[in-house]
């Protein structure tokens, strides 16, 4: 299955959101900055990357605009994860390059399909570039 | 003196001087004895000469009398009309003496000078007048200047009070967007972890499926109290958005009836729909529409117990214009007036035992309400204490253009009602 990089400072949801994932047949790797987060993302080349917005340090607007700019990290999907249901959020998100947007409390089902969506997309050779970038 | 008088007098002067003109030259020729034939002629014709001169003399005088007399009586009539205009007695009196001219001619002088006298303190009075208007256009520009400047510091502060209460009202959304980001994170990992304890729970222990069941509840009651307060707060912010789109009531119904079918039929009761075939086309915002609607029918599922909820639509085209009205009538409960009057306000349900039967915010029809307005339409209720309730809304058929206007500098969206708590209310 894919390998799923979730990026989330809150720990609750980062264990809860990882082992969901985890059941779900992904193998799941983990990072709880944006520093760390765009580490992971090259170290370990995840299929499908799943950001928190607001984490400190490097927020992920900015860590998804820095992977977005490189050639070799643009190709993975990233999907925005919010607290906010702001849509200045959903537009800077999407303006940043992410390539969904999905609001807390996220819908788990939803959540799924988005990633296997993604995942299928990827795999079937489309660059995934962001929506609106 | 007359002046005719003066004629006659000419007259006769002339005759006398004549004769002793004729006297002198015929004397003189007597006294001359050497004096010719002629002068001897001159002396037998001599009364006839004197005649002669005399009548000479006298057209003369008259010709005189005609070039003096003439304009001085033309003169005296000028003056006489002048006085009379003046308005002194002695237009009356004749004049026809140079006395009567020269009194006339006195009197006018006076009559001009005493002019020239009011003319002079009309001046005076003129510039008096004057220099008070001058005085009281300065004092009004005073005043008036007083007046904007009063007028433009009461607008500053009137724009001042506008700019704090909408930096205020900016603050209370940006306040809420934060609280509503709070409240979600932990909201996020407690419907998370219950959902995902159940999937464990269902083959292994009825109680504590059930009793995460009831954590998850509490979960998406709180997710759906939060979209409600955050709905509110973008309609009271002036920030809703309404988006306009062409809708057919066809697919607006089947939409409507793939959501609320359950919360309808839930309680045993028989959903009925009637009048959609009749609107045909119409333009609005479908998503707060449907709210509006989904929110009606809900309520109507919630409080009916083996009853009947009916959905009807019109179109009406009349003096109101074109217009949509949209039913939701049900065979419940129904309200006492007291209720009916607490409807629409926040937080209003029918008693504190309400949330704990029946779940819901309290917020919904409020909602509802501020929605309709928004959208130029209205919501009107009817009802009776165990005979029922019916919503009636109406919507226009064209969103009116500055509804959209308002609505373009929104900047908050609809992701609240995409999440999991949309139906939550209704669990
Ligand atoms: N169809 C109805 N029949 C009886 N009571 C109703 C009906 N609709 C609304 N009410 C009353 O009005 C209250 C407020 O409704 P609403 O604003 O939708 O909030 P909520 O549904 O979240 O409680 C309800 O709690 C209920 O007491
Ligand atoms: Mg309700």
């Amino acid at each position: 299955m894919a390998t799923l990089l979730i990026v989330e400072d809150n720990d609750l949801n980062r264990d809860m959101l990882s082992r969901r994932l985890a059941r779900r047949g992904h193998s799941i790797v983990l990072a709880c900055d944006g520093p760390e987060g765009l580490t992971k993302a090259y170290t370990t080349a995840p299929d499908l990357i799943l950001m928190d917005m607001s984490l400190p340090v490097m927020d992920g607007w900015e860590v998804t605009r820095r992977l977005k700019r490189d050639p070799v990290t643009a190709g993975i999907p990233i999907i925005a994860l919010t607290a906010h249901a702001m849509a200045e959020d959903k537009s800077t998100a999407l303006l940043a390059g992410c390539d969904e947007f999905e609001t807390k409390p996220i819908d788990f089902e939803r959540l799924i399909d988005t990633v296997t969506r993604l995942l299928e997309r990827r795999a079937s050779g489309h660059h995934a570039g962001g929506n609106l970038a | 003196m007359r002046l005719a008088s003066l004629a006659v007098a000419s007259g006769l002067a002339g005759i006398c001087a004549a004769a002793l003109v004729g006297t002198w030259v015929s004397s003189s020729m007597l006294r001359d004895p050497g004096a010719t034939v002629p002068s001897a002629l001159l002396s037998r014709a001599w009364p006839g000469l004197t005649a002669l001169v005399g009548l000479g003399a006298a057209i003369g005088a008259w010709r005189t009398h005609r070039r003096i007399a003439g304009p001085l009586h033309q003169v005296s009539d000028e003056l006489r009309r002048w006085l009379s205009m003046a308005g002194t007695g002695m237009a009356d009196r004749p004049s026809d003496d140079i006395d009567g001219l020269a009194r006339q001619v006195h009197t006018l002088h006076e009559l001009a000078e005493s002019r020239a006298a009011d003319v002079e303190r009309l001046d005076a009075a003129l510039r008096r007048t004057q220099a008070e208007f001058d005085a009281r256009v300065r004092e009004r520009t005073r005043e008036l200047r007083l007046e904007i400047a009063e007028r433009t510091r009461a607008q500053g502060q009137l724009v001042a009070a506008r700019e704090s209460a909408e930096a205020a009202s900016r603050a209370k959304s940006a306040f809420l967007a934060n609280m509503s980001h709070e409240l979600r994170t932990p909201l996020n990992a407690i419907i998370g972890y219950s959902q995902m304890l159940m999937e464990d729970a269902v083959d292994t222990s009825r109680t504590s499926y059930d009793d995460l069941h009831r954590i998850e509840q509490a979960g998406m009651h709180l997710l759906a109290l939060i979209n409600d307060i955050l709905d509110l707060s973008k309609i009271e912010a002036g920030r809703l958005t309404l988006q306009a789109a062409p809708v057919d009531a066809h697919d607006l119904l089947a939409d409507v009836l793939s959501t609320s079918r359950p919360l309808v039929e839930r309680n045993h009761n028989r959903f009925v729909v009637e009048g959609f075939g009749t609107v045909g086309r119409f333009e609005t915002d479908p998503m707060r529409l449907m709210q509006v609607l989904l929110n009606l029918l809900s309520n109507a599922g919630k409080f009916t117990e083996n009853g009947t909820v009916t959905l009807r639509a019109a179109r009406q085209t009349g003096p109101g214009g074109d217009q949509i009205v949209f039913e939701v009538t049900d065979t419940g409960i129904g309200m006492s007036p007291d209720q009916i009057d607490r409807l629409f306000v926040e937080f209003s349900q029918a008693d504190g035992s309400t949330t704990h039967r029946f779940g819901g915010t309290g917020l919904g029809l409020a909602i509802s309400q501020r929605l309709c307005h928004a959208m130029d339409g209205s919501i009107a209720v009817t009802s009776r204490e165990g005979a029922g309730t019916s919503f009636t809304v109406t919507v226009p058929a064209r969103l009116p253009q500055q509804v959209l206007a308002l609505a373009s500098s929104t900047t908050l969206d609809d992701t609240s009602h995409t999440s999991p708590g949309a139906t939550a209310e209704c669990g």
